[in-house]
């Protein structure tokens, strides 16, 4: 059809619909002209428009990536690469993707990751590849995750190691808020597999949440991708507009952003890397865990290692929140506190509300220290949440005994509130939830 | 175009691979982040971004129009191909037989109005907003939507008429 026409169906048809319906056959009676074919048949099109209220409102794409992506599984699912049998997906990271696989010579589970094509079409990249994994295959470590084998099949390169059941640190930190012991734990263990793996002269390069993993059965530590790091190094620093637009897309953790966070100034800077680089990191990573958030942010890349290069990390006290309350009477306030020299040196203090010298000390498990803390009306007890982030207790402010008032199971509770008239406690449970629950008082 | 599908398929699985429940997928980025990652190889050579988006939305139409052409004929009984249970929950067999409809449509629509026919494979297909199509169609976004009116309604016609 010619352009003309086209565009004369076109205008015709929107000048129409700039009428109201019951005005559109008397319009187009005037302004079509002779022309009856056109008329007819923008009439047509105008019922057709009019009926169509939710056709193709919804774009398939959806259903066309699932396609996508249930090809790409299915290629390999059931298929042996090596002595390896594909079973099943477990995730997928910047360097290939992970699948369950069972060891068809020894009858076990093992992981068997993917390299993506395009990283080993360099030869020397392959080479270099290879020599790190030698060295890291030396390693022998109960918190390092133990390399079977790495080998070829066909064009795809890949890296058999030992199956963990559990999450990365990263899954965790978004399911829950962790404990303080608990991120010491972790850290602990990573610090052990460091230890060991800096003895043999063998530094990770990338320590990061994503990096580490956490066995269900026994919160074991599995520090993931040792010596690999150098096959994924990507720039750093760059101005062109690609980057930028990198950056708005990353939303998934993991890419990208998430690396940079945990650079040390020699890595960001381009330099040589020693172990006191994975100890930075380490650092990094052990603040977040107990900070919630990592201490060197910034809305670019270029931003962040800025941050990385000029600036102290926030001191973890104010990083962390602290909630002061006001009690009802408006005498005093009652907040969390960390001071060494004070006795004891966690916990919360109630001082008055002019101002002045606590009055109060009241040793509250160091865990709860950022979560909040509410008065009772009569302003003689505090409430706050236990070590778990389990249920809400009661600190009488003159001291004597705490008491459990709620007997929860579940979900984590990370704010809470307490009714004016003391008989309902409000609490939204989980770390992203919409739903309060309500609880009637039963003391 | 077969490199393309590969990187596509990757990157799709991978995004697949890390949804979470309740997050809708971001298929725009999807594209997006293939677009990128190609342009970062050395061998291939891509004029701009919207010549490549244009290429992607087709594909998406291509893989899904397929897909529905195999379930029906699968349906009907010809070949021994399986659908596994993946596959099923992606279309239902109502969906693949509109879907088909409505590919042969846009056929038609491609005869009388070709510019049309590519508005509704990058909106449709594509997922791609006013904005976007207008940037790889390079034109106003309003003759992108007064397209897409006039397409949709010429759609609905076809396929409300149809045989």
């Amino acid at each position: 059809m010619e352009a003309d026409r086209e565009q004369q169906i076109d205008e015709l048809f929107h000048a129409a619909l700039m009428r109201v319906p019951a005005e559109r056959a008397a319009f187009l009676a005037e302004a079509g002209g002779d022309d009856e074919e056109l008329r007819r048949e923008v009439s047509s099109l105008l019922t057709a428009h009019e009926g169509a209220d939710d056709f193709m409102e919804k774009p398939v794409m959806e259903a066309a990536t699932r396609l996508l992506a249930d090809n790409q599984a299915r290629a390999i699912i059931n298929q042996q690469i090596g002595h390896y049998k594909i079973l099943k997906l477990l995730g997928a990271g910047g360097m290939g993707e992970v699948y369950l696989a069972e060891d068809t010579m020894l009858g076990r589970r093992v992981a068997v990751k993917l390299l993506p094509a395009h990283f080993t079409t360099d030869s020397e990249r392959v080479r270099r590849f290879q020599r790190e994994a030698r060295s890291a295959s030396a390693l022998n470590h109960p918190n390092i995750l133990t390399i079977h084998e790495i080998g070829q099949s066909d064009s795809t390169h890949f890296i058999a190691t030992e199956f963990i059941d559990g999450v990365t640190l990263r899954e965790r930190m978004n399911e829950v808020r962790l404990s303080l012991s608990e991120s010491l734990d972790v850290a602990i263990q990573v610090a052990s597999a460091l230890a060991a793996a800096h003895e043999e002269g063998i530094v990770h390069r990338d320590i990061k949440p994503e990096n580490i993993m956490l066995r269900r059965r026994d919160r074991i530590v599995k520090v993931l991708d040792f010596g690999l790091a150098k096959l994924t190094e990507q720039k750093v620093l760059t101005t062109d507009h690609e980057a930028a637009t990198m950056q708005q897309l990353t939303t998934h953790p993991g890419v990208v952003m998430g690396t940079v966070a945990y650079m040390s100034p020699e890595q960001a800077r381009g330099k040589e890397v020693d172990a006191r680089t994975d100890i930075w990191s380490l650092g990094m990573v052990l603040y977040e865990m107990v900070a919630g958030r990592v201490p060197f942010e910034g809305a670019a890349q270029g931003d962040v290692i800025a941050s990385i290069l000029e600036k102290e990390p926030p001191p973890l006290i104010d990083a962390v929140a602290n909630y002061p309350v006001i009690s009802p009477d408006g005498k005093q306030i009652a907040c969390h506190y960390w001071d060494e020299q004070a006795n004891p040196r966690y916990g919360v203090m109630v001082f008055p509300f002019e101002g002045g010298q606590p009055t109060k000390r009241l040793k509250i498990n160091p865990n709860t220290y950022g979560s909040a803390t509410h008065w009772t009306p009569d302003g003689r007890a505090l409430l706050y949440i236990d070590d778990h982030l389990a249920n809400i207790w009661s600190q009488p402010v003159d001291g004597g005994k705490p008491m459990q008032l709620t007997n929860l199971q579940g979900d984590q509770i990370f704010r809470f509130d307490y009714s004016p008239d003391g008989k309902w406690l409000a609490l939204a449970r989980g770390r992203m939830t919409d739903d309060v629950i309500l609880i009637r008082d039963f003391r | 175009m077969p490199l393309v599908y590969d990187d596509l398929r990757r990157l799709a699985h991978h995004y697949i691979s890390r949804e979470r429940p309740g997050h809708t997928l971001q298929t725009t980025a999807l594209v997006n982040e293939a677009y990128l990652r190609l342009v970062n190889q050395k061998n291939v050579h891509w004029e701009n971004r919207a010549q490549f988006f244009g290429l992607a939305a087709k594909l998406m139409r291509h893989i899904l129009i397929d897909h529905a052409r195999s379930l029906a004929y699968a349906k009907r009984g010809g070949g021994a191909r399986k659908v596994s249970l993946d596959e099923a929950a992606i279309l239902s067999s109502e969906q693949a037989a509109d879907l088909i409809a409505l590919d042969d449509a846009l056929e038609k629509l491609a005869r009388e109005f070709p510019r049309k026919c590519r508005i509704v494979e990058l909106r449709y297909f594509g997922g791609m907003t006013v904005e976007e199509a207008a940037e790889v169609l390079q034109v106003s976004p309003v003759t992108v939507m007064r397209d897409w009116n006039v397409a949709k309604a010429w759609l609905h016609r076809e396929l409300s008429h149809g045989s």
